[in-house]
């Protein structure tokens, strides 16, 4: 009896088929009886059983069910609060109730994730107010030096940030990448950065301004995050650079005289990892001869890919600044860089944040606008 | 999303360590997916030593290496140990960059993690 139960026509044939046995049954029992003309009260009596059976099919298979659908539909649309459908039926009115029961999921599901994205747009505007009001909006001048630094964010907050400090003589600029993105990173970022503010005022050295930065910093974070860090030192009256590392990315040196380009580890260890980096951190100097640039970057423009998967790499990174870096003004030299690094990546999302700065030693006192950080 | 199998390897003949083995990339996109599937098992983690075979790991990123810490850290309060073995050349990379070893000793082979945890006190 399954193939009457899947379909209203079916259901309705069988309905007039009985009928039609019934009435046909009751026609010719008067036949047999010799009577060809059936009496006006068997003919009412046979209409009124037809309308009878049919009014109670139409009103149990089709007219109750419908107006249970109906009255979810509007509960639905109309905000109010709605019920499951439950049937066994595997007619239309079956298919209908499980269509409505699959749909009214797929809404709450979609709430669910407006509400949670508009959540989390939220947080993100924060975070990106936290970067944004953290990154220098231009570049300070250095002394003895031409220097760019730009920065471009991802479509999620990656943890990039730099700045540059001065205290006397002594003039700090840092690159750091933190791990994780959202507001945890945000407010990583964030710390560190008025960490190192104060301890620039403190210490004279990059070094020990890291020490104290990664001692306050460990115990307040959670023990997945940490931020990767490398600082420059520039003496500008000994006329002496040097770095201090804190794992992060290298420290590449174009060689004036050899247009070559040196690839050197920061060293150190990420802060936020362990509680004591004393005996790990390393300050390393770093000799200059005017034309010499060093570049600082963030692990978001060698991790970069193209459309075939390759990552820019460290290698194409240096290929690139030896190409480039007798260009011209500074300025040349990072747009040419950017320009490799952007064909290079094609038309592919990016999905970190990518920050390069550019430090070519003059040896002379440049009087240098400030330009905009923003790539 | 990167792909990764984690497969825990218990009755090594030792009592007193097991081996996880990770094989494919750990990175932001499943970091998630390792960190429950291993939640319970360091909950209840009893044995003196950890063994991390990132042998078959052919990528991690900061966030993966974030993972590795808190694992370090979770097993430290616990006053357990832990060692990293077979770590690819790319993978040793990143830990070299970041400073893990310095944190995390990473040994070429799991024999050597043994030896290591046997020699010190």
């Amino acid at each position: 009896m399954d193939i009457f139960k899947k379909t209203l026509f079916r259901k309705a044939f069988l309905v007039l088929v009985v009928l039609g046995i019934i009435g046909g049954g009751i026609v010719g029992g008067f036949y047999l009886k010799g009577k060809t003309v059936l009496p006006f009260w068997v003919i009412l009596i046979i209409i009124g059983v037809y309308l009878a059976v049919s009014g109670f099919t139409f009103f149990y298979f089709v007219s109750r069910p419908f107006s249970l659908i109906m009255k979810e539909v509007k509960a639905v649309l109309t905000g109010d609060k709605y019920n499951k459908i439950y049937t066994k039926r595997i007619d239309e009115f079956g298919i209908f109730s499980h269509f409505f029961n699959e749909a009214v999921l797929s809404l709450e599901q979609v709430k669910k994730d407006i509400k949670e994205g508009k959540r989390m747009s939220s947080e993100l505007d924060i975070v990106q107010e936290i970067q944004r009001s953290i990154l220098p909006k231009a570049i300070p001048s250095l002394p003895k030096f031409d220097v760019i630094a730009k920065t471009r964010p991802a479509t999620e907050v990656g943890g990039d940030s730099f700045d540059f400090i001065q205290n006397n003589n002594k003039h700090f600029v840092y690159i750091g990448d933190v791990t994780g993105h959202g507001a945890p990173a945000g407010v990583i970022m964030l710390m560190v950065n008025a960490l190192i503010h104060v301890f620039a005022e403190k210490f004279d050295t990059a070094r020990e301004i890291l020490i104290n930065v990664n001692r306050i910093l460990k115990p307040r974070i959670r023990t997945t995050m940490f931020m990767t860090l490398v600082m420059l030192e520039w003496d500008s009256v000994q006329q002496k650079l040097t770095y201090t590392g804190a794992g992060h990315e290298n420290v590449l040196v174009y060689r004036a005289s050899q247009g070559v380009c040196e690839i050197n580890q920061s060293g150190g260890i990420a802060l936020g990892m362990v509680d004591d980096n004393t005996h790990i951190l390393q300050e390393k100097p770093i000799s200059l001869a005017p034309g010499d640039t060093v570049v600082l970057y963030t692990d978001g423009v060698t991790e970069a890919k193209n459309s075939a998967g390759e990552q820019f790499g460290i290698e194409r990174l240096k290929t690139a600044i030896e190409k480039n870096a007798a260009a011209g003004t500074i300025d040349d030299i990072f747009k040419k860089i950017a320009s490799d690094y952007a064909t290079f990546c094609e038309e592919e999302v990016q999905e970190d944040d990518v920050t390069l700065i550019v430090a070519r030693y003059t040896g002379v006192d440049t009087q240098k606008g400030l330009t905009s950080t923003q790539w | 999303m990167a792909q990764i199998k984690i497969n825990i390897i218990s009755n090594v003949g030792a009592d007193n360590y097991e081996i996880i083995e990770f094989t494919g990339e750990m990175d932001k996109s499943n970091v998630a997916q390792v960190r429950s599937g291993l939640d319970e098992f360091l909950l209840n983690y009893a044995k003196d030593y950890l063994i991390l075979d990132l042998e078959g790991l052919a990528f991690i990123n900061s966030e993966g290496v974030g993972y590795l810490v808190s694992v370090y850290y979770r097993l430290l309060k616990k006053a357990k140990k832990m060692c990293i073995s077979g770590a690819q050349k790319q993978v040793t990379d990143v830990f070299n960059l970041v400073g893990l070893t310095k944190l995390i000793p990473c040994y070429p082979t799991t024999q050597e993690c043994v030896q290591a945890f046997q020699q010190t006190p």
